[in-house]
Order: C-alpha cells, then structure tokens, then sequence
C-alpha cells in the first residue's frame, strides 16, 4: 500500500468508530433553540467536501441524516433564517445569537513551540510553533501546521472562557442561564449567548462588543486612570466596584497586588524593585489595593497598570463574534480533528472540567503505525513521543493520531 | 406634559406626532391655499437646512411650526439627491440636539423613552459623579455608529449590567444620531405620487441642491492615489464620499496621507467639500498646517498602524497589511516606489 491509501484507511477507521458512535449516541446530541430557523452544514470524510444550507425541524430528522451521511465535523449557525435552506442572499437573516470562539490558537503559550510544528509545502522547511510570514528559506508563503492539544493549553483557554463569561454578566447583564459554554473537542471553548437582547445586533454592533472585550481603543486618560492615583480625587475612589474597564483594571491590580507570588510576576515582566515593594506591602498592611496605589510613583503605576490592562483583554477570535452568518460546532457531536466529543460544560464546573478525560469517547483498542507525535495527554493517561513504531492504543488514544493523520491502522496480515 | 412651545421645538417627538395625526392632514391637502403657509415653512426649513446647516425654529404659530417637520422630511423624499438628504437630515438633527442639550435632563430623559423607546433611566442623586443618565447598551451602540471620537468607544465607558453611564450632553448627542437616523429612513422613498402641484417646490429644491451640496465628487482627480491606498485609507474615503462624518484622528490620516502621496492642497480642498460638514475655510487651513505651509513649518505623516489600530482607524487589514507598519510604506510598496535612502518596508516576524 502506498502512504496515500495508508491514510486512506485510517480516515476510513475513523469513519466507521464515528458512525457506531452516532448509532448508539444519536440522542446526546442537543439542537440549539428554534432549530427549525437555523442553517446546518456537515463536513464529510471525503476530502473537504461541505454540505451546507441544510435546516431539519426535529431532532429525529438530524440524528437520522447524521448516522445516514456519518460526516466528520457538524456544524449550525449562529444565525435565525426565514429560509435556511435558500441561497445565503436569500435566506432572511433574522437574527443571530453572540457567540465566542476562544482557542489556543490565539493564546500566546510557550508549550505550543514544542508541540505545535509547521512545514513549508514549497521546500520542506519546518519549525516549532506558529508558522512564520514567509519562509526563511525559501521565501513561500504557505505552510502545514500540525496542532496539539495540551493541558497547558486547554488551562489557559479556560482562564479566558471564565474571564468571558464573567463580563458578560457582570458588565452586559446576561443572564446565567442565556450562556451556553462548549468545550470545541479540541483546544478551546465556544460561547453562545441566547439572549433577545443581542438576537438582532449588526456586524458593527457586535465589533464594538468585541472592541470592548479585547480593550481595543482603551484611552487611560478617558478612564482618568493615566497619573498615578494619589494625585487625583476622583481615582482615590479608584475600586473593583467601579463599572466598566476601571472596575476591571482595579480587579486586575488587586490580583496583582494581593495574590500573584512572586513567580508569576516576574513573568509579566514587572521590575525586581517593584515585585519586592509588593511582596512588602502584602506583608505589611496589605488589605486593599487603594493603600498601595496611593503613593506609588509614575513609572511602576505605568507598568502595573499596562500588565493590569494586558491581565482583564479577553483573548477571542475576533472574526466569529462579528460574522452574523458563522456556522459554529454543534454540541455533543465529534469533533473530526481529535475524535473527542464536543461537550456542553456547566459553568460553575468549568473549573474542575477536565476536558482531555470527560469528553473521550470511544472504547476498545486499535493497533496503529505511528509516523511521529509529540508527547500527549488523553483519558487521563499519557502517551510518546512516537517515531515509526506500531503500538496497540486504546481507541481513543489511536484515533486522534488518525485524525491528526499522523497515523495509519496497521492491517492484519489474513491467514 | 409638554407645552406647546416644546411642540414646535421639537416637532419630531411622540406628543407632537399626535398633534399632527389629529390634525388629519393629507398630502393632497398641501396644495390648497388653506394649509399654504405650511408648506412655505417647510420649505423655508429645507432652504435654510442646505445653505445654513441649522434650522431656526419659529414659535409664532405652533400649528404651523410642527406640521411642516414632516411635511418637509415628506418632501425631502420626493428629492433625487442623496446627498442634500444627508445634509437636511443633519442639519435638523444638529438643531434639535443643539436646543434639547440646554433642557433640564427629565425632559430629555422623556423624549428618549416616550418618542425613541430607549432604555434609559436617571442615575441616582447619590451616585452621579460620572453621568446623569443609565442607557442600555444595545441603543447606546446604534447611536454611536457614526462617532468615531474614543470618548464613545464602549471600551472607554463606564458599563454594568447591561448599562452605560452618559452625562445629558452626550444624551442629547446621541438622540441627533437617532433623530438623523429616522429622517434619513423616511426620506429614501417617498409614501405616495407626487401630487401635480408639488412639482414646481420639488423642483427648485433640487436646483437649490444641485448648487449648495456637489454631486460630482473630485474622486476622478484621485483615482491613482486611491487605487493603492490601504484599506483604511479608501474606507476613510468612501465614508467622506458617502456623506459620514470622520474622527479627528480619521480626517488627520487622510489629509496627511493624501499630502504625502503627493495629491495637491486644492484637490484635498475640493475632496473634502463632498462632506457634508464641510467647512472651507476650516479644512484649507487643516491642509495648509499639515502640508507644512503654516505653523510648525513640518510636514505632517499619518500615523502608524498600530495608533490608527487603537483608534478603530484601520478598517479590514489586507495581506500586505500584515507586513508593513504604516500605511504610507503599504503606498510607497504598491506603487512601486522604493527608491534608495526612504524607509524600506518592515518585515513582522
Ligand atoms: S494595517 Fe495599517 S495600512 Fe493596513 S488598513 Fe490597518 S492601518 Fe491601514
Ligand atoms: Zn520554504
Ligand atoms: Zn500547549
């Protein structure tokens, strides 16, 4: 056999594991609200082909169509059409609900330079991390990534959704029970607000929240936060009550202040004098931020307060949030990147939701040819690095090496 | 309650609107002898729209004064001028919020929930150091569309629960917006035929158009410059063009920039006379100083992308976007123009 067909049959494998999974499991997976008025998209295993503009009215009708056409990724829109079935131009747009994106992808983590890899399709170049502009060899433009999961990772991701979640509420007035929070089955979460309130927002709307999320624009001097404190009356009022970025900033210093030992804040980077006069206070008197802001100097307020402002960004993909017509992965189906199932997440357990272990699922073994993988975390176990060996792996383990196509079934010789 | 005088200087209000409903008033009607004066004052109020950019409201006859808003927002829908539309619509606006911004806040705060629908409530006594009024965010960001200054950016006001602090002024402010808004709606397509007699005012309105607002803008004389300007250059221009209003920031970037692509101060001039606030006399003076024909004898360039990021400047950053730090270097590349000595384009990495 040649690589192609090798592949071929590994593609294969994973189709069938998620056809008995979609057999016995049709009914984990929920439709989102009004599911009659949304678009519904599949992602085949045949190489990139999309079915899109497809609307079912029940959630019998989607299970059966799933386990019939047993595609690789699914997806809904956001968006409420008249017509979901029409031509984008004429489905009539009725509505979307606000929903987030936040993914590895777009967080700066250190782990990502050992497991992530890229390679330049033009010259074979490769690299750890993300993929440069251009070639340093060669000059190309376009490049493979290989992409990992990892705790690292996931943790940071998680960091954001719970930073996310809590601006809404706090700073939007969403409701707990309008956030849908979704682990995406691979390295990150997905947020569906379903609320009235932002159904009908526009593209520059939803920007703006998405500008206010991110800090986009934020002037200090506007927010009467660009001196430091103790020389103006109205920042000695300066709380983590106060509305808006100034309560945010505040809540960033005091965790700053109050909480971050020393380690973490060499990692933002602050002064030696400056940690060292932190760590004092907290000893000292250390209850609240307002004693120690009051007479701090100019430059270590300009620096707490950047790290502050860098600390309250919500990293998001900016793209999804503004895109009316996004389609976004349906909870409860598999994820054709990873094999794992893309899961709702209550919020008040995301702290303790570990999504390498609760959303696995396939049981059973597979024996594999593995080309190359990093060292990886799933089911609670961990397994690699791997360099051209066949190894016998729990299913779960062995189709996600399928899915990154860094593997191939090693087939049985027939007697 | 409001009183009649509130009537006639604000015509666009739920209680005046009743007024006029009772009054039963049909289009048809306008051109009888009886309802004459009103549509004299609705014209005048267009006269004085596109030539004065203000409308002065005449309180001498109430009746007359609230019917002729509509009357003339109806017959600037029969008028084959976008850009006369915006400028009316403006005018109008800007006059109102001018007059409403001087009102105790409990009759702005009225206006806004009885005639506009919004959200909005007073911040208690105790607790206003920072505004007059809460506003829910979902009209707070319909209203600010067009504002492009950072004291409007979300990110730059106090939020919670779904609220946005607001001082009356900007109250005010953001009503023009909603007011500009509505006129500009029921202008686009007129309700009925337009009766016979009515030609002649729909007529000279137009020839009044045609010689107050410029129809044809310069754009011709640009379009090289423009063709290899950055995205947030050409949406900057399209704004302008279409009659939207720049941040201070915006109209700096591309006054400068145009500078610095070589375009001449008369043709500048002449491009921004397409605004529809378009001050001559304010933007020559703009262009002079950038240009480095006034004051500090320097020539201005516009700012980085990163600063014009920050401002909400750059608009839908392309490929080449991705590898320069300022859009004059995104030119310099597009046309072709590296020559030895000038900053060669940097490399993000
Ligand atoms: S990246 Fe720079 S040149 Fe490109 S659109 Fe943004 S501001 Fe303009
Ligand atoms: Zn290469
Ligand atoms: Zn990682």
């Amino acid at each position: 056999m040649n690589n192609e067909a090798k592949h071929r049959a590994g593609r294969n494998m994973v189709k069938a594991r998620f056809h008995e999974y979609y057999r016995r499991n049709r009914e984990n997976i929920t439709p989102p609200k009004s599911m009659g008025q949304r678009e519904f998209g599949f992602l085949l295993f045949v190489e990139g082909v999309m079915l899109r503009h497809k609307s079912f009215n029940q959630p019998s009708e989607l299970g059966k169509f799933i386990e019939a056409t047993v595609p690789s990724d699914i997806y809904y829109s956001a968006a409420y059409y008249m017509d979901p079935e029409a031509p984008m131009d004429r489905k009539g747009w009725t509505g979307s609900d606000l929903i987030f994106d936040i993914d590895a992808d777009h967080i700066e983590t250190e782990c990502k330079k050992i497991h992530d890899r890229w390679r330049c399709d033009a010259c074979g170049t490769s690299g750890g991390g993300k993929p440069p502009m251009i070639c340093p060899k060669c000059k190309g433009q376009r490049f493979t990534e290989t992409t990992w999961m990892c705790r690292e990772c996931l943790e940071e991701a998680k960091i954001e959704a719970s930073k996310l979640i809590d601006l809404l509420i706090r700073d939007f007035g969403v409701n707990h029970e309008e956030v849908n929070l979704n682990f995406s089955g691979h390295r990150g979460y997905h947020i569906h607000v379903e609320s009235e309130v932002f159904k009908n927002l526009g593209s520059d709307e939803r920007k703006e929240i998405v500008d206010y999320l991110t800090g986009l624009g934020l002037d200090l001097k506007l927010l009467n936060l660009s001196y430091p404190p103790g020389e103006s009356d109205i920042s000695g009022k300066f709380t983590v009550h106060d509305p808006g970025w100034r309560g945010r900033i505040a809540r960033s210093i005091e965790e700053i202040i109050l909480r971050m030992d020393r380690e973490p804040l060499g990692k933002l980077g602050l002064r030696r004098e400056v940690i060292e006069s932190i760590i004092e206070y907290r000893k000292n008197i250390g209850k609240d931020i307002s004693e120690f802001i009051k007479d701090v100097d100019r430059k270590t307020w300009r620096q707490i307060i950047h790290k502050a402002v860098t600390l309250a960004k919500v990293n998001i993909d900016t793209v999804v949030t503004t895109d009316i017509h996004r389609l976004i992965r349906l909870p409860g189906t598999l994820n054709g990147k990873t094999g794992l199932k893309a899961s709702k997440v209550n919020v008040k357990d995301l702290p303790r939701f570990d999504p390498l272990k609760e959303t696995v699922a396939f049981e059973g073994e597979e024996r594999i040819h593995i080309e190359e993988a990093p060292r990886f975390e799933i089911g609670g176990e961990e397994y690699g690095p791997f360099k051209d060996v066949d190894e016998t792996l729990p299913a779960h383990a062995a189709i996600l090496l399928l899915c990154k196509g860094s593997a191939y079934p090693v087939v049985k010789p027939i007697v | 309650m409001s009183t009649e005088r509130d009537k006639a200087r604000y015509p666009f209000t739920a209680e005046a609107a009743e007024f006029i409903r009772k009054l039963g008033l049909r289009i048809e009607d306008l051109t009888s002898e009886y309802y004459r004066p009103i549509l004299v004052r609705a014209e005048q109020r267009i006269r004085q729209a596109l030539t004065e950019f203000e409308v002065t409201p005449q309180e001498h006859d109430i009746n007359i004064e609230v019917t002729s808003f509509p009357t003339a927002v109806m017959l600037m829908s029969y008028v084959n001028n976008e850009l006369a539309k915006r400028r009316y619509a403006l005018a109008e606006s800007k006059s109102f919020s001018e007059r409403l911004r001087e009102e105790p806040p409990e009759k702005i705060l009225r206006i806004a929930k009885e005639t506009f629908g919004w959200d909005v409530k007073p911040i208690p006594e105790g607790e206003r150091q920072t505004g007059d009024f809460l506003l829910h965010f979902k009209q707070y960001l319909t209203n600010i569309r067009n504002l492009r200054e950072l004291r409007w950016k979300l990110t730059n006001r106090p939020l919670r629960n779904g609220y946005v602090q607001l001082m009356r002024e900007e109250a005010a402010r953001l009503i023009e917006e909603e007011i500009q808004r509505r006129i500009l709606e029921k202008t686009k397509n007129p309700l009925a035929k337009l009766p016979e007699a009515l030609q002649d005012t729909i007529k000279s309105i137009e020839r009044l158009a045609a010689t107050s607002t410029p129809t044809q803008t310069p754009i011709q004389t640009f379009d090289l410059k423009i063709k290899d300007s950055p995205p947030c250059i050409k949406k900057l221009i399209e704004t302008l063009s279409s009659g939207g209003r720049l941040s201070h920031i915006g109209r700096f970037a591309l006054t400068s920039f145009l500078v610095n692509a070589g375009a001449k101060e008369e043709e500048i001039v002449g491009f921004f006379k397409s605004a529809s606030d378009f001050d001559e006399r304010k933007t020559k003076y703009q262009v002079e100083h950038i240009s480095g024909r006034r004051g500090g004898k320097t020539k201005y360039i516009p700012p980085k992308c990163d600063t014009l990021k920050t401002h909400g400047v750059c608009s839908e950053p392309d490929e080449l976007c991705q590898r320069i730090k300022h859009p004059l270097t995104y030119y310099k590349i597009k046309i072709g123009r590296f020559k030895k000595g000038q900053v060669q384009p940097t490399m993000k990495t």
